[in-house]
């Protein structure tokens, strides 16, 4: 008995000693549970009226868990998994629009103060150069930067593929891994084994998606992604990615017909990145290139560089309806209703202005060309081809788009031998008209009280002028805000008048920019911008002035005003402004995230502490055990020594 | 429950914190050794705003002080020409006044050949280039701005053609404020004010009442074409009144007819000298007191007539050397106009008296170029002008060119005004500069003294993380199991 009894303890304690040997060795197994052995007492059997135990046997082989833990540490390291891929998709946009040299931001003030510096020498053709080499920089700078972010969607869409398939196969591992278990389960103990790899199996896919998890009584667990729960048993669970054609990725099962919700997880995060925050600054980037370039563009078409004005201009942008509406015709900036003034210099160098009203709800391509070619000494034609539009002047006419004023003006209702005629610029703030009335007749310079009266648009007396004696007959009298008029000698007679148009802003429905007509830039966004061909090879094409004069600036000006104009985010940001908003939120964002995974990572470590305070193995604490095990160990053999022995001297008694 | 802590955890533990550590150490360091605070957005995403902000300002100040440099230095050689134009006038000064005591044509000769060499210098300075660009062409800084023509042999001025612009040309130097750089030639060698037109000469053509737009100087031609004479005196013009009377206008002639059938007798201009005529005289040559002469038939003298009879002198008037003429319509503003210029004059030709060449000045209109070649021609005294009259032409161009002289120390003033500005701007520029590098600085450089703390105290708590782990993993239940 004592011997059956003593081989019973020997054989719990080898078993002890089995286990402890097991938690040792996997001390710092990640996802091991530390294993208990429980022992109990054997049934006792009657001896002569007495009952006395019959030894000892292993009960259970226990893993330690702490369940709650261990479900919150799981939704931790989702999120965790979430927090991290976000960091560094961030990081890497943060990367990309970094502000230095030879970046976007550094491209942009580049163009603007080549443009300010050329105000000294605008004649020079160097600085013409370089402000166009500044604005090639740009353009690539903008294209860089969106095949950059381009790629970086697309690296975005393999990733979440990656992720995808990882997914699949560890779901097919998890399933297998449950088969295995259920068997083990039904046949013997719970394998306790099995179990950490499943679980760590379970941690792993938690990284990559929200995922929670259900025991079952066999075993098994069933797993809930989002809004689709799976019994791991099954293995033809697949999930795949689903991309529409407006380039929204998700990640979707049964036959793609369903779509996952993703909450956690790094899938999450990526299919995010895909969908919203690359496209977001996507969709900043082409709202400053589009903003820079219709706005550039449309400064730049109304002035002329020190070639002077044009004789033949192509539209640079098309039109996809050339017979519709042009608020219809699929133009990538918009058109509004209002008048297109035009400058007509003839080949003795005389000015003369016509303007053509537009509305854009009604008048399309064809009816533009069609009023364009009515205005004498210009042609209007539309490549059926590209559907752009072709400006051509007649042989030794020259035509441009700046509001300088006509030399002749107005003289319908003027009869004297006096012709007058205008000069200077007008630096009024809004298109407008002055009309200049004779009071008296009389000889320009040479008689008593002969006056010019000079009413603005609304009949408002602007000003009063001797053209009589004490006036020089072919001299310039300044009338207001930059117009002169001169008279030649000769009469004029009393109740005469004439008229001059004063622009302001020579193109009041923007088609000049939408038509690409005397662009600076070419292209609607920021993938597509380029400068224009014909400014490359021309340097002296770069709009400076509205008359062409080597040193005239006025552009210049402009151009800087522009520069500082708060065009963006409702009028609230100017361009590098902009540049630089971006910039800093996504600093912004990257340093938030930063916190919130510093956050997580603390209370994912917190997670671990507590699961390993019940689950994890302490080494000295299993040596402890183990001399336990040991000392049971020696004393069941000493047991059985004794024994051995007793029954020994027994059987010398029989001899 | 007692919280177990188990060596994984300490593990755990211990490289967690050893990668904090270990991620400031990297950090201070490469403050430290950059000497940037921020590298990145997220560094400091309010401080990068600020940061990108003054690196824009100070990258837009850079321009604007090229722009403000340039400038200068093309004001600076603006000044400079000016200045050799200002010197160029007081040599001139001085040469008129020589001229105007001296009375040897020999010696005004040779201050002409003066004045010619100046004008020729005037002349370069006026095309002056710097850098490629016309300095006094205004804003048409890539074409030469002054050409000029030689003196015509009919004895027309100087003609001086500008093709510059009238506009002079502005740079902006940033914060809205500009300043003039290329000058509109124009203004600065051309014409100043229009004074009151003169006429030099005995015609008796006065200067008329409307304002004239010819400049510089011409002459007035005053033709005889007609002569007519009133009353029943029998006296017609001669063969070669028309071509060769000199009278122009109201004069008087008195015939007094000896012979009592008109055969002969004596004629009498204005009163002159007594002139005998007979009856086969068709082309008598009268002069008058003046030297007004007419030449007048006297074949049909009305027998017994003896008394004044009127007589009316037609004429024209020409500026532009008989090319187009105008009759004399004896009023107080004829219009006179040059054909060739399409300039005019207004003449009062009520008072003209005679045939002859006036010698017409508008004072303010000449450029500096004319008043040179005027003086020149006044010191030659190629109008042939009386020593008198030659010495007040002498005098308005000493006027001319004092007024000429205030004219560039005006525009001096203003350069040098200008050039004052830029500097004070330039200054103002680099002192921003400084300031925004200084504010750019103190946001992104690393404050050195609280980096090396900080890298002291993270290298620290590395330390102390190895050390401690080390000491608590140092202790182990083996070592004291025999």
């Amino acid at each position: 008995m004592s011997l059956l009894i003593g081989l019973s303890a020997l054989r719990s304690s080898q078993t002890g000693l089995d286990v402890i040997s097991q938690n040792i060795t996997n001390a710092g197994t990640p996802g091991y549970h530390r294993q208990s052995v429980h022992f109990e007492s054997l049934n006792e059997d009657s001896f002569r009226g007495r009952r006395i135990g019959s030894g000892v046997s292993v009960n259970d082989i226990e893993r330690i868990r702490y369940q709650i833990i261990e479900g919150f540490l799981t939704e931790t390291i989702s999120e965790v998994g979430n927090v991290q891929q976000r960091l560094s998709v961030e990081s890497q946009l943060e990367v990309l629009f970094l502000p230095g040299e030879g970046t976007l931001q550094s491209a942009l003030d580049t163009l603007f103060n080549d443009i300010a510096g050329l105000g000294s020498a605008p004649g020079d053709n160097t600085s013409r150069n370089q402000v166009i080499q500044s604005g090639e920089q740009l353009a690539n700078r903008f294209q860089g930067l969106a095949e950059q972010l381009q790629g970086f969607k697309s690296s975005l869409s393999t990733q979440i593929e990656d992720e995808i398939n990882a997914l699949n196969g560890e779901i097919e591992e998890l399933s297998r891994l449950n088969q295995e278990i259920v068997v083990a389960t039904s046949t013997g103990g719970p394998p306790n084994g099995l179990l950490d790899i499943r679980d760590e199996l379970i941690n792993q896919i938690a990284e990559r998606v929200n995922v929670t998890k259900q025991d079952l009584p066999d075993g098994s667990v069933s797993l809930t992604f989002g809004n689709y729960s799976i019994s791991t048993t099954i293995t033809e669970i697949e999930f795949s990615l689903t991309e529409t054609t407006d380039g929204q990725a998700s990640v979707t099962f049964s036959g793609g017909q369903r779509q996952l919700q993703l909450s956690s997880g790094r899938l999450a995060s990526l299919v995010e990145s895909h969908n919203e925050v690359v496209p977001h600054y996507v969709e900043k980037l082409n709202e400053l290139a589009a903003t820079l370039i219709r706005n550039f563009d449309q400064e730049h078409a109304t002035g002329v560089g020190s070639a002077g004005a044009f004789s033949r201009l192509v539209g640079n942008r098309a039109v996809d309806f050339p017979s519709l509406p042009l608020a219809q015709a699929g133009l990538a900036f918009p058109v509004e209703s209002g008048n297109l003034h035009f400058s007509i210099t003839d080949p003795s160098g005389n000015r003369r202005n016509e303007f053509i009203s537009i509305d854009a709800s009604t008048d399309s391509l064809e009816d533009l060309a069609a009023q364009i070619d009515s205005l004498e000494n210009l042609n209007a034609s539309i490549d059926p081809q590209t559907n752009q539009i072709q400006i051509v002047a007649s042989s030794g006419y020259q035509f441009d788009f700046s509001r300088a004023l006509a030399a002749e003006p107005e003289l319908d209702s003027f009869s004297g031998s006096s012709i007058p005629s205008i000069s200077g610029t007008y630096d009024g703030d809004s298109n407008s008209q002055f009309t200049f009335e004779i009071i008296n007749d009389g000889a320009i310079g040479i008689s008593e009280n002969l006056t010019l009266r000079v009413s603005d648009a609304n009949g408002n007396l602007v000003t009063d002028i001797n053209i009589g004696n004490g006036y020089e007959a072919g001299t310039e009298i300044e009338v207001a805000d930059g117009v002169s008029v001169t008279f030649p000698p000769g009469d004029v007679l009393a109740g005469d008048t004439f008229s001059v148009p004063l622009i302001s802003n020579p193109d009041e429905t923007g088609l000049l920019s939408a038509l690409g007509l005397n662009s600076f830039f070419n292209g609607i966004d920021a993938s597509t911008i380029s400068v224009d061909q014909r400014i490359s090879d021309s340097p002296e094409l770069f709009s400076t002035s509205i008359n062409g004069d080597a040193a005239s600036s006025s552009k210049i000006a402009q151009f800087d005003a522009l520069n500082r104009e708060r065009l963006l985010s409702g009028e609230t940001l100017t361009f590098s402004e902009f540049l630089v908003g971006v910039s800093t939120e996504i600093g912004t964002s990257v340093q938030a995230t930063q916190r919130e995974n510093t956050g997580l990572e603390a209370l994912l470590s917190q997670h671990q502490q507590e699961r390993d305070s019940v689950s994890g193995v302490d080494v000295n604490e299993e040596f402890v055990r183990l001399t336990q095990y040991q000392r049971s160990y020696e004393a069941a053999v000493r047991v059985i020594q004794t024994a051995e022995s007793v029954l020994d001297e027994l059987f010398q008694i029989i001899r | 429950m007692s919280f177990r802590v188990t060596s994984f955890a300490i593990e755990n533990q211990t490289l967690r914190f050893a990668a904090r550590h270990s991620a400031d150490v990297f950090r201070f360091q490469r403050q430290i050794t950059s000497g940037v605070r921020i590298h990145r957005p997220s560094d400091d995403p309010i401080a990068f705003r600020n940061i990108s902000s003054l690196n824009r300002q100070f990258n837009e100040l850079n321009t604007d002080l090229t722009t403000v440099r340039s400038t200068e230095a093309v004001l600076n050689n603006s000044v400079s020409q000016i200045q050799e134009v200002s010197q160029l006038i007081t040599s001139a000064v001085t040469a008129v006044q020589q001229g105007i005591q001296s009375n040897e044509p020999t010696d005004r000769n040779a201050l002409a050949l003066e004045i010619e060499g100046i004008l020729n210098q005037l002349k370069v300075v006026a095309n002056t280039s710097f850098n490629g660009n016309y300095l006094f062409a205004g804003t048409r800084t890539d074409q030469q701005p002054f050409s000029f023509d030689s003196p015509a042999a009919d004895g027309r001025p100087l003609s001086v053609t500008y093709a510059g612009s009238e506009d002079d040309a502005n740079v902006l130097i940033g914060s809205g404020l500009t300043v003039k750089s290329y000058y509109n030639g124009n203004d600065l060698f051309g014409r100043g004010d229009r004074q009151q037109s003169l006429v030099i000469g005995n015609t008796g053509a006065q200067p008329g009442s409307g304002t004239d737009t010819l400049t510089s100087r011409a002459s007035l031609v005053v033709s005889h074409t007609t002569t007519t004479y009133a009353g029943t005196s029998g006296i017609v013009p001669g063969g070669s009144s028309n071509e060769s009377d000199t009278l122009i206008g109201q004069h008087e002639l008195e015939i007094v007819d000896l012979s009592g059938d008109g055969s002969s007798g004596t004629v009498s201009l204005n009163g002159g000298q007594l002139i005998p005529f007979n009856a086969s005289q068709t082309d008598l040559r009268v002069e008058g007191p003046t030297g007004e002469v007419i030449f007048v038939d006297t074949t049909n003298i009305a027998a017994g007539f003896s008394g004044t009879v009127s007589l009316t002198g037609n004429g024209t008037l020409s500026v532009d050397g008989g090319i187009s003429s105008t009759a004399i319509d004896f009023s107080d503003s004829q219009v006179v106009s040059d054909s060739v210029t399409n300039g005019f004059i207004t003449i009062n030709s009520q008072s003209i008296r005679r045939t002859g060449i006036d010698h017409l000045e508008f004072p303010g209109t000449s450029s500096a170029f004319e008043i040179l070649d005027n003086l020149s021609a006044d010191l030659r005294n190629v109008r042939s002008l009386p020593p008198g009259e030659l010495e007040d032409s002498l005098d308005r161009r000493f006027g001319e060119l004092e007024s000429l002289q205030g004219n560039l120390l005006d525009v001096l003033g203003e350069q040098s005004t200008t050039l004052r500005t830029l500097e004070s701007v330039g200054f103002r520029i680099e002192s921003n500069q400084l300031e925004t590098q200084i504010f750019a600085s103190d946001l992104q450089a690393t404050d050195i003294s609280e980096a090396a703390l900080r890298l002291t105290n993270a290298e620290s708590l590395l330390e102390y993380t190895f050390a401690v782990t080390a000491q608590i993993t140092s202790i182990d239940i083996l070592d004291f199991l025999r």
